[in-house]
């Protein structure tokens, strides 16, 4: 998993080694800093205030540290701005490959896995989880690198002033370290807690917020009330549960640090005071050295805190790093890594040889339970059957969206596993039963089904799926803009549109899956009646659907029920020979009559 | 994903809380910066919808900060007021704390100066290590007490912040239970649910850090100064000289740099817009092959996103180094400038180095105080957005009669039960006692005439006169008013003209709860809430036994299904119903209504996703549940509708024709086009 993140940060390895290393330099003048108003104040007890010496060292020495504290100030400046510089640009590099590769790989799943993963789960993936784990390598390359070497620094300073002082460190750094251990391991489990209670509590704010007209219908109000109250005071009490426990965080660390200052005022005046010849002459501790000393411990502990943050924050971060990291674990369970590219799909035949199918392994029962099916090319399949009888899940299996988990499917008389995705899919055109348009106008849907198609071709589409005239009437007619998901066109100008796109392709097999079940039944007819005529004539076309109307006039019907083909026949057959479908059909048979 | 992503934000803020509160005090200006720098981010994981959402919503901060700040901030308080004992308390702890660890900062002089006098010999080397060690005392009690202060402060301050969050969206939720539907139509889910989070936590983060820290800083930031100022006002000038260079840096960088986040901003959106509409459309992208030509595109969106990132980050980022740099060119420069004066006699050493101590420490009260303006900004915008919603009229309800069951007693009385036995009944309070109207569910519409909008009236003087038992249909074209009739019969809104009658009462004159309490109302929407399948049912009558709900669920013909699923009634429904299919989400809807029990039965599109074989099955189970019941029919499908008693068409909000199956087909109108499938209907 390590190694897949790092090669995210191709082709930004030097700048993520770079910045931290301007961050060091940063460090470096950060830490000169105290050491200069060390030395200036230590001159400043050498002198008597007013004498020659001391004017004469304002120019000289004094101006010397002065010049050189100035220019450590400029070259933070540049070396500030290159670090800031260089982490923008690996970080947000490292955020595009990533989200680029992601969105590549969830191009190659097929639906057995984005079914496991869900949809809404990937995009979450894609879109927060990503912006995290970019957040969190931004923050480690700046600070992470930054923290530790602050510390080694600031140690190593304080060291150089005084051993005898820096005992003081033994015992705060382990306590720091130990506090906020301590704290993370109390609070973690709370926060998650609460951020568990907090989904919940959105859940039930939101149901009560879209399910209003229930609420007020059933006339539900006390109800939603206290149920909305008992969720909003558990996640007030985990609240203050989790934070109560960062509270003690502040004083716990004031306590440390304002501890480390006086131990080291008291220890550093002790030997001071104990040894004023060493102090005069500047080879002991002098005041100087202690003001810097106690500067530094600021220092130590912080830098310390930092890397503990990062710490957590990458802790905080592994939850993201995973559900990524769980979507380009998944392989592929539909793959065409062993087809022959050369082949092609000679024609429309449609075989089914037994087959079995189930969208998880460990699921009991059969979606699909022993399916054996034979259509000819340029025979006209209905499919008609009730809520949950694996209509849809049937026809999927041609075009390979799944593989069937025993039997085989064959298109062209080969098997569908032999084709490459592109040679099968490019024969096969499926319009489903949720109509999916992309934004962008009308034509570049329709487009889809044919990337170089020429006027004629779109209009004949779109004349032929019944969509050609309530396009003509809009103002911008085929260059109409769809909004996102196509929300701007009704459901059932929707439906055409997907069928133009589908009829574009001239595939040698076309699958209607309930793709009129919005459309009136007059326009449903003259779309089947252009179906049959000259230009799609010899195309396989299987159609499912609800209504006795779209199917009747197939060569072939079939009845499915369960997971299985309860009867085959025509509609005259079946009318007689299936008590399903004559159910189906008495229920609709008034329509039709009158028709 | 909306769900996700609002969890993902919640964690953000979460970790943001404990990294915030782990920072030793306020020690450290540079950090502060970087906070500030933060707050500036826009946050990266949005969809494009809820980008849109924002960008109205900081088109409306603009253009309205707090209108009223006043106003705002007076009934802010009176929700803080209930604790105003404890906030006295805290912010009397407040300045013990900050006073406390300034005064034990400043004991560093008397300890610097007696280190000096033993060096120098005037005075012996015990006495002055005595009176050392006795300042060191001090500083240490003085430092306990701060810290101490702080802990109990916080702590106070935790629990008047959680009350008022959790009291607000009590009061914000109380409140819109009780609006009418139009305040709910013309918002998305997402706006009012940004009440309850980001309004509600604005004001809760004003409470909780920013009082605390407005008293802290000001008098963190007046004493520094104060005692700076005391040291020297030569060198605090040259600080001050500091200070506006910063606050100019951070003003020009901020207008630099937000431009460019707005377009980072942008493109991230627009990628994560393609993200969604991709992957949820996946199915189409696979079919047609269109694998290459998706990761191209999005490979270009991420580009741009890449590309303006950068160069927004780059100007962002250079924020930090340039005010560290400032900091530290004037703290180089005090430290000149103090040489000279002690050079030159006007000033100490010790009192040299706790100025440039307390030098250090000066910057980041200010830029908290700087922290603070903004976020009582955003705070007070916030709490007027709540009060807003708090000040909508509630749903108008002049009602007087109620719904009530009448049973016969032991001696023959007709009195009200208190159960669920006998016949409803309307009770109508009068001058000389009540007086009770048997429930028949005769409803009568008399010349009706009603907008959502003033100015386009959606239905047009319509009459209906429905009797007792009968089956009403409504047909039409999407947009001709059907569902709109049934929401003026259950006053979900208001007539502009007309009048309805239910058993001669007007409806107005129903208590609307007790209106409601009689019908029973599939509606198109098949909304579910999180909860057991069996919870869901039971949503129709809160006391129903087990047995109640199943046979409920076998008349609707959900039993069957429900069955069949692994933990069967105690089946979780997904948020948004993703775990069973919309037909049997209708079932289960149709199931609820019929464990109602109610007399009357709405039932709009309430099988329109059902196939028709099931639908007919429930037709059987909902005949018996329907015998004596008035019922509404809205279907798509004229076969549902078929053997209605009186079907009326719709067109345009007005009836075009009314009358049985039979007659309306002879009569060769529209209801016969429709039936033939010869006009599209939607």
């Amino acid at each position: 998993m390590f190694k897949r993140f790092l090669s995210f940060t191709k082709g930004y390895r030097i700048l993520t080694i770079i910045c931290p290393f301007m961050v060091y330099l940063d460090i470096i003048v950060e830490l000169e800093i105290p050491k200069a108003m060390g030395r200036v104040v230590d001159l400043l007890y050498t002198l008597e205030p007013g004498s020659e010496a001391s004017r004469a060292m304002l120019t000289g020495e004094l101006s010397v540290e002065l010049i050189k504290m100035l220019a450590l100030c400029a070259v933070t400046l540049i070396v500030g701005y290159v670090a800031s510089r260089c982490s923008a640009i690996a970080s947000m590099g490292f955020g595009a490959n990533l989200r680029r590769e992601l969105f590549n790989k969830t191009q190659d799943l097929s639906f057995e896995n984005i079914n496991k993963l869900k949809i809404s789960s990937l995009i979450t993936r894609m879109t927060s989880d990503v912006s995290q784990v970019q957040g969190v390598y931004k923050n480690t390359i700046v600070t992470f690198i930054k923290g530790p070497l602050m510390l080694v620094s600031a140690l190593t300073y304080a060291l150089e002033i005084s051993r005898e002082l820096s005992v003081v460190f033994y015992v705060a750094l382990p306590a720091i370290v130990i506090i906020l251990a301590l704290m993370g391991a109390l609070a973690v489990p709370v926060f998650k807690k609460m951020l568990k209670k907090t989904d919940e509590f959105n859940g039930v704010l939101r149901g009560n917020i879209n399910g209003i007209r229930v609420v007020k219908a059933f006339v539900r109000q006390d109800y939603e009330k206290s149920r909305f109250a008992k969720v909003n005071e558990e996640v007030m009490k985990l609240n203050i549960k989790a934070q109560t426990l960062v509270l003690y965080i502040v004083p716990a660390i004031m306590f440390v640090i304002y501890g480390c200052m006086i131990f080291s005022l008291w220890r550093g005046s002790d030997i001071i005071i104990g040894n004023p010849a060493a102090a005069i002459e500047g080879t002991g501790l002098t005041v100087g050295k202690l003001t810097a000393f106690i500067a530094y411990i600021t220092q130590v502990l912080s830098s310390l805190m930092t890397v503990l943050l990062v710490f957590v924050s990458m802790i905080m971060a592994k939850a993201s790093i995973d559900r990524i990291g769980e979507v380009f674990k998944q392989e592929p369970a539909v793959s065409d890594a062993d087809a022959d590219s050369s082949l092609k799909v000679e024609n429309g035949e449609v075989e089914f040889r037994n087959v079995f199918f189930k969208y998880s392994k460990e699921a009991e029962k059969n979606i699909l339970d022993d399916i054996s099916l034979k259509i000819n090319s340029g025979e006209t399949l209905g499919i008609i059957g009730g809520t949950g009888s694996s209509k849809s899940t049937l026809i999927q299996l041609i075009p390979r969206l799944y593989d069937a988990a025993e039997g085989e499917v064959l298109v062209g008389g080969r098997n569908v596993k032999d084709y490459t995705f592109q040679n099968l899919r490019d024969e096969i055109a499926v319009v489903l039963q949720q109509s999916v348009l992309f934004s962008g106008t009308i034509r570049d849907n329709i487009l889809w089904g044919k990337l170089d198609a020429t006027e004629e071709e779109i209009v004949s589409a779109a004349t032929a799926a019944g969509a050609h005239d309530f396009i003509s009437e809009f103002e911008k007619g085929y260059d109409t803009e769809l909004g996102q998901g196509g929300n701007t066109v009704s459901g059932g100008q929707r439906q055409r549109i997907c069928i133009a796109r589908a009829l574009i392709k001239k595939p040698k097999i076309l699958i209607f899956d309930d793709s009129t079940s919005a459309v009136d039944t007059a326009t449903d007819a003259k779309i089947r009646a252009a179906l049959r005529g000259e230009e799609y004539k010899d195309i396989t076309k299987i159609i499912i659907s609800q209504r006795i109307t779209s199917i009747m006039d197939a060569d072939r019907i079939i009845v499915m029920d369960n997971g299985r083909i309860h009867a085959s026949g025509t509609h005259d057959e079946l009318k007689e020979s299936s008590e399903i479908y004559k159910e189906i059909f008495v229920s609709q048979q008034e329509g039709v009559l009158a028709q | 994903m909306n769900t996700d992503s609002k969890a993902s934000e919640v964690k953000q803020e979460a970790i943001e809380a404990v990294t915030e509160e782990k920072k030793p005090g306020e020690k450290k200006p540079k950090k502060k910066k970087l906070a500030v720098k933060a707050k500036k981010k826009i946050p990266e994981n949005e969809t494009e919808e809820e980008r849109k959402e924002r960008e109205k919503k900081e088109e409306k901060k603009k253009k309205a900060k707090p209108k009223d700040i006043k106003a705002a901030t007076k009934r802010l308080f009176a929700y803080i007021a209930k604790y105003k004992i404890l906030l006295v308390i805290v912010a009397v702890l407040v300045v013990f704390t900050t006073v406390t660890s300034v005064i034990a900062s400043l004991f560093m002089m008397p300890v610097y100066q007696a280190i000096e006098d033993a060096l120098e010999g005037t005075v012996d080397a015990p006495s002055a290590f005595k009176e050392i060690v006795k300042w060191l005392l001090v500083m240490a009690a003085c430092y306990i007490v701060s810290a101490a202060c702080n802990l109990v402060y916080t702590r106070i301050m935790l629990h008047v912040s959680t009350h008022t969050l959790k009291n607000m969206r009590r009061d914000l939720f109380n409140h819109i239970q009780t609006l009418p539907l139009e305040f709910f139509d013309k918002r998305k889910t997402g706006e009012i649910m940004s009440h309850f989070t980001n309004d509600v936590s604005k004001v809760s983060d004003l409470v909780s850090n920013n009082f605390p820290t407005l008293i802290s800083s000001s008098i963190q930031a007046v004493l520094t100064i104060g005692i700076m100022i005391a040291m020297s006002w030569k060198l605090t000038l040259t600080i001050t000289v500091a200070i506006v260079l910063m606050f100019a840096v951070v003003m020009l960088i901020t207008s630099k740099c937000s431009p460019l986040f707005k377009k980072q901003q942008k493109a991230i959106a627009e990628c994560n817009g393609y993200i969604e509409e991709y992957i949820k459309g996946i199915k189409v992208v696979k079919l047609f092959s269109r694998e290459a030509n998706t990761k191209a595109q999005f490979s270009e969106l991420n580009e741009n996103y890449r590309k303006t990132g950068v160069k927004a980050n780059i100007i962002g980022g250079f924020m930090g180094p340039l005010m560290s740099m400032i900091t530290r060119v004037n703290y180089a420069i005090v430290v000149f400038l103090g040489a000279f004066l002690v050079i030159n006699g006007s000033m100490d050493v010790p009192v040299l180095v706790t100025y440039l101590d307390k030098s250090k420490s000066y910057a980041s009260p200010i830029a908290s105080l700087a922290g603070c303006y903004s976020s009582l900004v955003a705070a007070l915008a916030g709490a007027e957005r709540i009060f807003e919603v708090l000040d909508t009229d509630p749903e108008t309800d002049e009602g007087i009669a109620t719904l009530v069951r009448l049973i016969k007693n032991a001696t023959g009385e007709t009195v009200e039960a208190n159960g669920n036995e006998g016949e409803f009944a309307w009770k109508i309070p009068e001058e000389d006692g009540e007086r009770y109207i048997p429930l028949k569910g005769n409803i009568e519409l008399k010349d009706v005439t009603f907008s959502y909008v003033e100015g386009t009236e959606v239905l047009k003087n319509i009459d209906i006169n429905a009797k007792e038992g009968e089956k009403i249909a409504f047909v039409g074209s999407t947009g001709a008013g059907k569902t709109t009739i049934t929401n003026l019969i259950n006053r979900f809104y208001e007539i502009d003209k007309g009048e309805i009658l239910y058993d001669g009462i007007p409806v107005k004159d129903i208590k609307k709860d007790d209106l409601r309490r009689s019908m029973a109302m599939v509606l198109q929407d098949t909304k579910l809430f999180s909860g057991t399948i069996k919870d869901n049912i039971r949503y129709g009558k809160l006391d129903a036994t087990d047995e109640e709900i199943i046979a409920a669920a076998k008349l609707s013909n959900a039993h069957y299904f429900i069955e069949k699923l692994p933990e069967g009634y105690e089946t979780k429904i997904k948020p948004d119903a993703t775990n069973i299919s919309v037909g049997q989400a209708q079932l289960i809807n149709i199931a609820r209504a019929a464990v109602a029990g109610a007399p009357l039965l709405i039932l709009d599109e309430a099988t329109s996703s059902v196939d028709t074989r099931t639908e007919r099955l429930i037709e059987i189970g909902m005949d018996k549940l329907m015998d004596n019941k008035t019922v509404f029919v809205i279907a798509h499908r004229l076969s549902t509708v078929r053997n209605s008693d009186n079907i009326v068409v719709l067109e345009k909000g007005e009836i075009i024709e009314e009358g049985n199956h039979q007659k309306l087909i002879d009569d060769g109108g529209k209801y016969y086009q429709l039936y033939t499938g010869s006009f599209e209907m939607e």
